[in-house]
């Protein structure tokens, strides 16, 4: 009953975040046509960002690295994260919540109401970020462009372990401040500011690497060490939202 | 039969009901060995505590207004207190009578008489039986 | 008497951030009773029905329902377990039917009550199809009611189930309450404003007041011991003290002299009628007196 409760709290939120996603893949992958259709460019080497410019651009000549560079890297993973804010934040404890009392007042422990609805949420994003993914697949077969679903999966998946910590992150904000505005901003604000700071200094910490699985883009084997930061920060994340629900007073 | 009891009245509502099962048995309109209603039901018909219904039966047999057989309920008791206590009615109503012509006689209005009888009754009813 | 008591607590305080919602609370409920709770707004009624379901850590003090302690997480399940709740806005999930969560509660609460279920949907005239979002107060309460009633909870923990209804509502949820008390044999303790309500149908009260309880016992106990003195006098009523224990509160107003007794009449009277009073009268009190008076007095 628990998770039928915890379903209703977050199908909004899920069914708009899928069928956004879809469209976004669907939209992503129709531009390829035009981009190939960019000839030659000639970047002043002086310009800022240039090496990132003239990578990208040598990226989408392919249909390979035209998807990953510009759906795996990068929307996907941000409308990930933004929908990652949003289901963390639905939580049952929220002091706006409708029948708060009453579920409180129910003989199931807060742990098992916080277990329920942080794996509910978890697999919602699952989804978000696998099944978008597979219209790739399929769209470029469409197109005359073939592209392996297993590829689309293992990038899929980092992209998951990516926004899984993002998830975690708003739903321990949502146990410390008790509006739903504030976790989504300061959420949206952190992914901002890694995106940035990525922009500016490349190859740093590799985040967008990592969830983008660029070494494997590329040739070589899965980021399992990066992929294990980011699962256990996005562990320690929910326990401590765990926590700090079983200490809140009502 | 029995009529709802005034909660705020002060007076306490298994009193109350005592009062009326005696006034009934009085006025014959329950005879001896006539059973009483079951005490949940009246509980449930009169809108008020069960206790409070079980607390008035009890003291009723403790009074021997009525026996409480086991199983069966509440039955008026067969002593025939309605015949007693109808006698006993006879006698002081002349009493009474006489105590409020006299009252009338010095310029007392019957509501004054009647709140006068009352708090003479509250006064004297507190004694023993009250904590300290 | 602790063996009976259903819900004990003892000097159970709970401070949220400066304010003391609850100071030192000594309050117990016999099992099959109907406890009313009274007290003014911010009197610490709800915080106690807090503390007990676990929805609130006491600061101090302890506070025990079935004998467990209801800090302790995993005794505070078992405790909702076999306890429901109403609060004050019958706040239920506006997202759900009725059906639906008639059905959802079914399913958490492991003693639910199918039978009673039938009966009080049909009696309540609750469409199931009926969206949460949209019933009327009296209809919301009813649900509340229903979803309590039928979790098979020996303890029903209300808070002001009658708020916001009209007349007719209200008779039909006392009769509701002191049916299913008088058929189940369970325990009920409510809050409320309606003292009438409370007259009518608890057995045992509790007045609370800046977080204590200031009244407590059975209510018929209660309404033998609080009674009124009333003294008359020639002149202006004397400004004397009066020293007999358990004197509630003395008003002046001109020549006569009012007093509410917490013990009877009988010692208070002697003592009084060395005043030299033309009159004296003793009348019983009603509950909202004992409650006017013995809450104005705390402050």
């Amino acid at each position: 009953m628990l998770w039928y409760k915890a379903w209703l709290d977050t199908r909004g939120r899920f069914l708009i975040g899928l069928v956004l996603l879809v469209l976004a893949a669907a939209g992503n992958v129709a531009g390829f046509p035009h981009v190939q259709r960019i000839g030659a460019v000639d970047l002043d080497p002086n310009e800022p960002f240039h090496q990132q410019l003239s990578d990208a651009i040598e990226l989408s000549r392919t249909f390979r690295g035209f998807v990953w560079h510009e759906w795996f890297r990068q929307s996907a993973l941000s409308i990930g994260a933004l929908f990652a804010a949003l289901l963390g934040t639905s939580h049952i404890f929220s002091s706006s919540r409708r029948g708060l009392l009453f579920t409180l007042s129910l003989p199931a422990s807060r742990r098992h109401w916080f277990a329920t609805r942080a794996a509910t949420g978890l697999a919602e994003l699952l989804v978000l970020m696998v099944v978008p993914s597979l219209v790739i697949p399929l769209l470029g077969a469409a197109m005359g462009q073939p592209y392996g679903v297993g590829e689309a999966l293992v990038y899929s998946l980092c992209g998951f372990v990516g926004v899984a910590t993002f998830f975690g992150l708003a739903l321990l904000l949502s146990t410390i401040f008790h509006d739903a505005w504030r976790p989504i901003l300061i959420v949206c604000l952190v992914a901002v500011c890694v995106s940035f700071f990525e922009l500016l200094v490349p190859n740093s910490f590799g985040v967008f690497s990592v969830l983008s699985a660029e070494n494997y883009f590329r040739g070589g084997s899965l980021p399992w060490a990066g992929l294990s930061v980011f699962v256990v920060v996005a562990a320690a994340l929910l326990y401590a939202a765990a926590r700090n629900i079983e200490r809140l007073d009502f | 039969m029995l009529i709802k009891p005034n909660p705020s009245s002060g007076v306490p509502i298994y009193l109350q009901l005592m009062e009326q099962v005696k006034h009934a048995i009085e006025t014959g309109a329950l005879r001896p060995g006539e059973q009483l209603p079951g005490i949940r039901p009246l509980a449930e018909e009169l809108v008020i505590n069960v206790n409070t219904v079980a607390k008035a039966y009890r003291e009723l047999e403790h009074e021997g207004v009525v026996e409480l057989r086991h199983g069966a309920g509440a039955f008026v008791s067969a002593r025939a207190h309605g015949t007693k206590a109808a006698d006993k009615f006879r006698t002081a109503r002349p009493v009474a009578a006489a105590a409020i012509a006299k009252l009338r006689a010095q310029g007392l209005t019957d509501e004054e008489i009647r709140r006068l009888f009352e708090a003479e009754l509250a006064a004297h009813a507190r004694v023993g039986g009250q904590g300290d | 008497m602790t063996d009976s008591a259903i819900i004990e607590t003892v000097e159970l305080t709970k401070i949220y951030g400066d304010r003391k919602a609850v100071d030192g609370l000594n309050f117990s409920v016999p099992q099959g009773s109907i406890c009313g709770v009274l007290g003014r707004n911010g009197a610490g009624k709800t915080t106690t029905l807090k503390v007990l379901l676990g929805m609130a850590r006491p600061t101090s003090g302890t506070a025990r329902v079935f004998g467990l302690d209801a800090a302790n997480n995993e005794a505070s399940v078992e405790i909702r377990r076999r306890c429901s709740f109403v609060s004050e806005e019958k706040d239920l999930y506006d997202t759900m039917t009725v059906g639906e969560i008639v059905r959802f509660a079914a399913g958490v609460y492991p003693r639910w009550r199918t039978d009673l279920e039938q009966r009080y949907q049909t009696a309540f005239a609750l469409q199931p199809l009926a969206s949460i979002k949209q019933l009327s107060r009296g209809a919301r309460t009813r649900l509340a009611l229903l979803l309590a009633l039928c979790s098979g909870a020996e303890l029903l923990l209300l808070d002001e189930p009658t708020s916001g209804l009209d007349p007719a509502a209200n008779e039909e949820v006392l009769q509701l309450l002191v049916a299913h008390a008088a058929r189940e044999g369970a325990t009920i303790v409510l809050s409320s404003h309606h003292l009438v309500d409370i007259e009518q149908i608890a057995d045992r009260i509790a007045i609370l007041d800046h977080g204590r309880a200031v009244v407590q016992g059975a209510l018929d106990d209660i309404r033998e011991r609080y009674c009124r003195v009333q003294l008359v006098f020639d002149g202006p009523a004397p400004e004397a003290a009066l020293h007999t224990p358990g004197i509630v509160g003395v008003k002046r107003d001109g020549r006569v002299m009012r007093v509410l007794s917490s013990a009877g009449s009988e010692r208070l009277v002697a003592e009084a009628r060395a005043l030299n009073p033309i009159a004296v009268d003793v009348t019983p009190v009603t509950l909202k007196e004992i409650f006017l008076e013995t809450v104005a007095v705390e402050i």
